[in-house]
């Protein structure tokens, strides 16, 4: 196995862009991505999209979006894990490179969800549970992760507020992002007097849908290394499943495919979770969040409410939790989601975020796929010429 | 555009044996699995059918504000996931009580009832929800 290094990294801005296509947004930022990595040739592509066949009647991206940029002729391949899809495909560039049956490999997601009207939304996220058992009875994504809080609050006391935080510090942190969806600073009441989605959850719990695009070239870090600039490499790629409806799991209050992938993350990269300077984990919801702490053991079972609340997810806490504000405020482009959270890690580790953390030196991303039927979660280290 | 939010009519015959009857598979091990899976969790292949209890209690829930279209209740309405007195677990729609006297650990049972209306090909499509179940409330 050879060592992977990121050499070039894109994204656009994410939100609601009425003016850009698919097209527009991939372009834009695996161009952005191939600008920096100048790399002699493109040996393969990977894109990650969750939803474009119901959202814009769109499928075969591979061909698609690779010819849109100039690389008709080379292998290319749509990876949909859900929400996961661009941890999943970031994965599968990585093996291709690591295992050297290619040397540049772009991987870029890149999610359109405006162009389908906004009732239809809540749909494409009951695509990503088990439609014929969960969704033909009804039940949503938000409804699903609504039971999850509420039997995660009832089981370890913790409380709406301390849930609350999680979208108040995101937008927090999103505040000078200028890729971010929500710059807006919001008060812990705006997410507790919002609308209610599915109860305990609220609108401000949520992370919005977004049109979006994010995009990375790998290359062997051997060859990065010559260019005598800073490099990240990636430490750890590691994936794990789940049964796809949530009643079927033991626990409601912990994903086990998180759990096994972030275990086996620290394992292939030889550090543990003290070793991390700055995470971006999944917050689809507030209490996702939650769980994600928790779950790549950033803290006790229970005890993740209480450290957002003491802020020891913020920039200068002891575990920094998406300084690019995360799905809640930097925008949910579905397949984006996965190449954003390292796109944000990689500019935390050269030391060119928005929103830095001082001195960051390894980073993780966790990456979930409807309430846990895929997990995948990246570890990356910065290294100095 | 909109697209269709209910199972083609072929889609929605072939569950009619898990939505209407709550059929679920037994693995060799004993593993009762809803929805029936082809393999079970310690690698057993078995396809033989097993009849779900009609009865059981209310282990998680919520109110749900926003629906998708198309089904046959306007929101808000509950949802919620029901361990089966014999261990199993199912998502259903809670019905046929307030919603603030929902609570979990109560008491349900079986009910046969639609879904949703003006499905593909207008379909209208039934299905299971889970009601309070008042004998054993009085028990």
């Amino acid at each position: 196995m050879r060592e992977v290094a990121i050499i070039g990294i894109g994204q656009t801005r994410f939100g609601e862009l009425w003016e850009r296509s698919l097209r527009d947004l991939w372009a834009e930022a695996a161009l952005t991505a191939l600008d920096e990595a100048k790399v002699p040739r493109i040996d393969a592509v990977y894109v990650a999209n969750a939803a474009s066949a119901l959202l814009g009647g769109q499928q075969h991206l591979g061909s698609l979006l690779a010819g849109h940029i100039g690389l008709a002729e080379v292998p290319a391949t749509h990876i949909e894990a859900a929400e996961a899809s661009g941890g999943a495909a970031l994965r599968q560039a990585y093996i291709a490179v690591a295992g050297g049956m290619a040397d540049y490999v772009l991987v870029g997601g890149v999610e359109k969800m405006t162009d389908l009207e906004s009732e239809y939304q809540g749909y494409i996220q009951t695509t990503f549970g088990d439609q014929d058992f969960e969704g033909f009875n009804g039940i949503t994504s938000a409804a699903l992760y609504a039971m999850i809080a509420q039997a995660y609050l009832a089981e370890y006391g913790a409380t709406r507020e301390q849930m609350a935080m999680v979208a108040v510090q995101a937008h927090a942190h999103a505040r000078h992002n200028p890729y971010a969806q929500f710059t807006n600073q919001i008060k812990l009441e705006t997410v507790t007097r919002a609308p209610a989605l599915a109860e305990p959850l609220r609108m401000f719990d949520a992370a919005p849908n977004s049109d979006g695009a994010a995009a990375i070239v790998l290359a062997p870090a051997d060859e990065a290394r010559k260019r005598g600039l800073p490099i990240v490499t990636i430490a750890a790629s590691a994936q794990s499943g789940d049964l796809l409806a949530l009643h079927s799991r033991k626990t409601l209050t912990s994903f086990p495919a998180a759990v096994r992938a972030a275990q086996a993350a620290y394992k292939q990269a030889g550090v543990t979770c003290s070793d991390i300077s700055v995470v971006e984990l999944h917050d689809a919801y507030t209490i996702a969040a939650l769980l994600a702490l928790e779950d790549c053991d950033f803290f006790a079972r229970g005890q993740a409410g209480a450290a957002v609340e003491d802020g020891l997810t913020a920039i200068s806490g002891r575990v920094p939790m998406n300084p690019s504000g995360g799905l809640k405020a930097q925008g949910a482009p579905l397949g984006a989601i996965g190449i954003a959270q390292v796109v944000e890690i990689t500019r935390q580790l050269r030391g060119t975020a928005a929103n830095q953390v001082p001195n960051a030196r390894v980073g993780l991303t966790h990456n979930v796929g409807g309430v846990g039927g895929t997990a995948v979660v990246h570890i990356m280290k910065g290294e100095q010429p | 555009m909109s697209i269709p939010t209910a199972p083609s009519p072929p889609r929605y015959w072939r569950g009619i044996p898990q939505h209407y009857r709550l059929e679920a598979v037994k693995a060799e091990s004993g593993e009762v699995m809803f929805p029936p899976r082809a393999v079970a969790s310690d690698g057993s292949h078995s396809s033989e059918l097993y009849a779900l209890p009609h009865e059981g209690s209310l282990i998680a829930f919520t109110i749900l504000h926003e629906a998708i279209p198309g089904f046959a209740v306007d929101p808000p309405f509950a949802v919620g996931i029901v361990e089966l007195s014999d261990g199993t677990r199912l998502s259903a729609q809670i019905t046929g009580v307030n919603l603030d006297q929902i609570s979990i650990g109560m008491p349900l049972r079986y009910a046969f009832r639609k879904l949703q209306e003006d499905g593909v090909a207008g379909t209208i499509i039934y299905g299971y929800k889970f009601v309070p179940n008042a004998e054993s409330a009085e028990d």
